[in-house]
């Protein structure tokens, strides 16, 4: 099931994949053909169908061109923010409901969510 | 959205091809025309990206070339110009994310800005209206849809935001791929319609969110919407449709019996949040629903014409129904039938979006009958029976201005709590707001006029302020003899000083039972208005402030006191003169202030506070009757406590203000509020210790703690108990500390704790709200502990420290 939150986010990232490509075009470091495969590239990764399948995809697209690599870093940033703020919700649900023994697993990462950095640049904490 | 690869560009561009092996450079440099379509691309890329659509350009690139190099040149002049100047255009209803949402009015002004530039840029031919030019195809359309209709749990049969996404997303769908050749008129209306299809996605997008939000709302009370439409159906009082705005408004008023325990166990704010959301979900999906179909029903009128028109037959038709008869009703607006009660809902929601000009013109009163047509229906309604509310049924106003005592709101908000249960949901909220606005307006015409009294020379005593915003029962004023056995003003003083001295509160002074009872009685009898009448005698205030202090300093001097006792001692009698000592010079010479000028420096201080937003009118009223009371008479130190912090005063009150011992704390509390169990008991029962007690109420913002304690004995006792918690609670965490090796420092993580519970519980309960004590438990504190080492392990893991690792740091991007 898709995250509903994800269409606004792709919206942005849509808006900022644009800026790269008018920036790279204006300063002739892309041509329109570049662009245009960049763009349908893109346009392939979609839906985003949540923020864990975000992130693997930017990364994976980074890859690809380079360019776009910043995409990824601005994202990666806040959405694994956001996950450590989901991970001390559920601590604080578990501590409420006196389980704490719970709550310190997730703190440890024993018991988190699917990790939301690409595999092949995870490294364990 | 994947499907966009498959997608055949609609113009193939043949240099496109040709120049795909060639660089930028000498691609560039080969063709001078692919560099002036470069820079127009840039130059409209840059437009779509100030305006937040860079998902258009996107798909445009990936698509289309944006520039029809078939079009004759005179007609791609006036395209290129078009989309420029369209580029600028605000919209300000596509902000970046949908956060905000695309209301009518925006849409409306965009809409006519648009209009306005087709016809000077394309003449007087550009005529044709948008839902007659055929729309681009939307590549997204169908992949976001599936979107939504996968992800949105309102897309479960019969709610009416899934209702709305339904038909905001067929209005979508319908529109079909052009097949003709491209016009500029066809492009200026596809520019436009895209605009429509953008704003129609955010929508989705919002109501997507707020029905998510709504079921998670209804999923942390452990419900499903499903659950409340299989009881709703099963509820024999009530037909309500199943999915329309009165089953999802009525779920807070009517519990169904599968939820009714879950319902029953909500709090009235609970409630009252989940009724909310609900309503709001849904009308905002009724309201879609309306416009789109106003929008591509070909009307000859405007939207606001169209709603004045459906208004006036509601209102024509809805007579002298009763709110109950109106659930009933069955009419089709828009196309769709629904309950008279639902389209009146939804059409006065949906009035609400449009631009505030044109709200203005409408004319609720469209439609109504007159008093002769209702004359004979006006004897069976529920509404009638409560007399206060029957015109806000029949749409009339209730003037609440003309309610001018507290007591008079009181009773207008019991009747209306009472009329909720017979009025729909908006006229309940349009009438509490109304409510609400006049009570603060009166709050504060009270607080000027006491004011301007002050600043004109009249004597206004506390006993004033209470008559004025309590309505309270006249109290019984003593009598001359009564005053005159009670002793003088100056009496009063002195036994202020002397049991502000005195052993009961650490002081050296002894107070008989009879001087006690003597001081209580001035206590009460001071807010006489005989006794506030007396002469005000400045000279007499600064003799006793004098020998107080002169007492104090011999003591002091003979060792009889050390220096900490003297300066708690000093604070405690200059509490009892100036309370607000912070806000004037005070010195420990008597005489040096003159209480007349202190008191109106304060009272502009507070007011300049009051008029800037920076404190509440509670506060301001607090503050300045404190004030007021220092100025007429003594202040012994209960009296100072009992007002130190109250209405959130704390950033002023002082150290001494704060009894020394938890006993006399409560001690207090006892003394300030009849009601207070015994304090001693409440100390026992909570488990929590003196020293502990003192404890918190020491930490940061503790003044505000120890105000909320004394205001509310239940707060008291919610946070007596807090304090035992957090005792076992950190007790317990540090054993887990020790047990995996983590550095905890038992004090720091008291006082962290403490500080924490203080600090929020202070902002949070300047009212002494028991129940801000269990939204904010000490358990958030340790939940804050407990996120140190998951700070480390996510910085660990965080993705620049991951890019630098596997050397795939950024290179080449220019952002």
């Amino acid at each position: 099931m898709a995250d509903q939150s994800m269409q606004a986010i792709t919206t942005e990232i849509e808006n900022e994949l644009l800026q790269i490509i008018t920036d790279n075009l204006d300063q002739e470091k892309m041509t329109v053909e570049d662009a245009q495969k960049i763009a349908k590239e893109f346009l392939a990764l979609l839906p985003l169908q949540d923020k864990h399948d975000l992130l693997n995809k930017l990364f994976k697209f980074g890859l690809g061109h380079t360019e776009t690599k910043g995409l990824y870093l601005k994202y990666a940033k806040p959405i694994e923010e956001e996950e450590r703020q989901k991970k001390l919700t559920l601590m604080s649900e578990h501590i409420k409901n006196g389980q704490l023994e719970h709550a310190l697993a997730v703190a440890k990462g024993e018991t988190s969510p699917s990790p939301v950095i690409p595999d092949s640049g995870r490294e364990t904490a | 959205m994947a499907e966009n690869e498959n997608t055949t560009p609609k113009h193939a561009e043949p240099e496109a091809d040709q120049s795909a092996s060639t660089t930028p450079d000498t691609q560039a440099a080969a063709d001078p025309s692919l560099k002036e379509r470069v820079s127009s691309l840039v130059s409209r890329f840059r437009g779509l990206i100030q305006s937040g659509d860079g998902d258009t350009g996107i798909r445009e690139l990936a698509s289309t070339q944006p520039d029809n190099s078939d079009t004759p040149a005179q007609d791609s002049a006036s395209v290129a110009e078009y989309k420029k100047r369209a580029a600028d255009i605000p919209k300000a209803q596509r902000r970046l994310g949908g956060i905000l949402p695309p209301s009518v009015a925006e849409r409306n002004r965009y809409s006519t800005a648009h209009q306005e530039l087709r016809k000077e840029v394309f003449g007087a031919q550009s005529s044709t209206t948008q839902a007659e030019a055929p729309p681009p195809p939307d590549p997204g359309a169908q992949d976001r849809r599936a979107q939504q209709e996968a992800a949105s749990p309102a897309a479960a049969e019969g709610s009416p935001a899934a209702a709305a996404e339904d038909q905001t997303s067929d209005d979508v769908s319908r529109e079909e791929p052009s097949t003709d050749g491209p016009t500029n008129e066809q492009d200026a209306q596809t520019a436009d319609k895209n605009i429509t299809r953008e704003a129609d996605d955010k929508l989705r997008q919002r109501l997507s969110e707020k029905v998510r939000m709504f079921d998670e709302m209804l999923g942390r009370h452990g419900l499903k919407s499903e659950d409340l439409r299989s009881a709703q159906a099963s509820t024999d009082t009530h037909t309500l449709d199943p999915g329309s705005v009165d089953y999802l408004a009525g779920i807070g008023t009517t519990p169904n019996p599968d939820a009714d325990g879950i319902l029953s166990s909500m709090s009235e704010d609970e409630r009252n949040e989940l009724l909310d959301q609900a309503t709001d979900v849904a009308f905002d999906g009724l309201s879609q629903i309306y416009i789109n179909r106003h929008e591509t029903g070909h009307s000859e009128l405007t939207l606001q014409q169209q709603i004045q028109q459906d208004l006036a037959e509601v209102t024509r038709r809805r007579g002298s129904l009763t709110t109950e008869q109106m659930r009933h009703e069955r009419i089709t607006i828009g196309g769709r039938e629904m309950s008279l009660l639902e389209a009146e809902d939804m059409l006065h929601n949906t009035a609400s979006l449009l631009p505030e000009e044109e709200h203005d013109k409408l004319n609720f009163d469209a439609g109504k009958r007159t008093s002769a047509d209702t004359t004979d229906a006006t004897q069976d309604t529920s509404e009638e029976a409560t007399a206060d509310s029957s015109s806000a049924t029949d749409g009339g106003p209730i003037d609440y201005s003309k309610i001018d005592t507290q007591e008079g709101f009181m009773t207008a908000q019991h009747n209306l709590a009472e009329l909720k249960k017979t009025i729909n949901i908006h006229e309940y909220i349009a009438l509490k707001a109304e409510l609400d606005t006049a009570y603060r307006a009166w709050e504060r015409r009270l607080a000027e006029e006491s004011s301007r009294k002050w600043r004109e020379g009249e004597q206004l005593t506390t006993k004033d302020f209470a008559d004025e915003t309590q309505s309270e029962a006249p109290r019984k004023e003593p009598s001359a003899d009564d005053i005159a056995k009670r002793g003088s003003r100056a009496r009063f003083r002195e036994l202020g000083i002397k049991y502000a001295n005195s052993t009961e509160f650490g002081g050296s002074e002894v107070m008989t039972p009879d001087e006690k009872s003597e001081y209580l009685g001035y206590q009460k009898a001071r807010d006489t208005e005989r006794y506030a009448n007396e002469t005000y005698d400045q000279t007499r205030e600064r003799e006793l402030y004098s020998k107080a202090l002169s007492e104090l300093w011999d003591k002091k001097r003979s060792g009889e006191i050390n220096q900490n006792e003297f300066d708690v001692r000093l604070d405690r009698i200059n509490d009892v003169f100036y309370p607000d000592k912070q806000d004037v010079q005070v010195t420990t010479q008597a005489g040096d202030v003159d209480p007349e000028a202190m008191y109106t420096k304060i009272e502009a201080d507070l007011r300049e506070k009051w008029d800037a937003g920076e404190i509440s009118t509670d506060e301001f009223r607090t503050r300045v009757r404190r004030a007021q009371a220092v100025r007429d008479e003594g202040r012994p130190k209960g009296a100072v406590y009992a007002e130190s912090s109250g209405g959130g005063g704390g950033a002023e009150a002082t150290a001494s203000a704060i009894p020394d011992t938890p006993e006399e704390f409560l001690g207090k509390v006892d003394e300030a509020k009849d009601k207070t169990p015994n304090p001693a008991d409440l100390l026992t029962e909570s488990g929590v210790t003196p020293q502990q007690l003192a404890d918190i109420l020491n930490s940061t913002n503790g003044e505000k703690l120890a105000e909320a304690m004394r205001t509310s004995p239940e707060a008291a006792k919610a946070i007596l108990q807090e304090i035992q918690k957090a005792h076992a609670a950190q007790a317990k965490f540090k054993a887990i500390c020790e047990e995996n090796g983590w550095p905890f420092d038992e004090k720091q993580g008291m006082e962290f704790a403490f500080g924490r519970i203080a600090d929020k519980l202070g902002n949070d309960m300047e009212g002494g709200d028991a129940e801000a004590l269990k939204k904010w438990g000490v358990l958030k504190v340790l939940l804050i502990a407990l996120s140190i080492p998951l700070v480390i392990a996510a910085a660990a893991a965080s993705a620049e420290l991951a890019l630098l690792k596997t050397g795939t740091a950024v290179a080449g991007g220019r952002r």
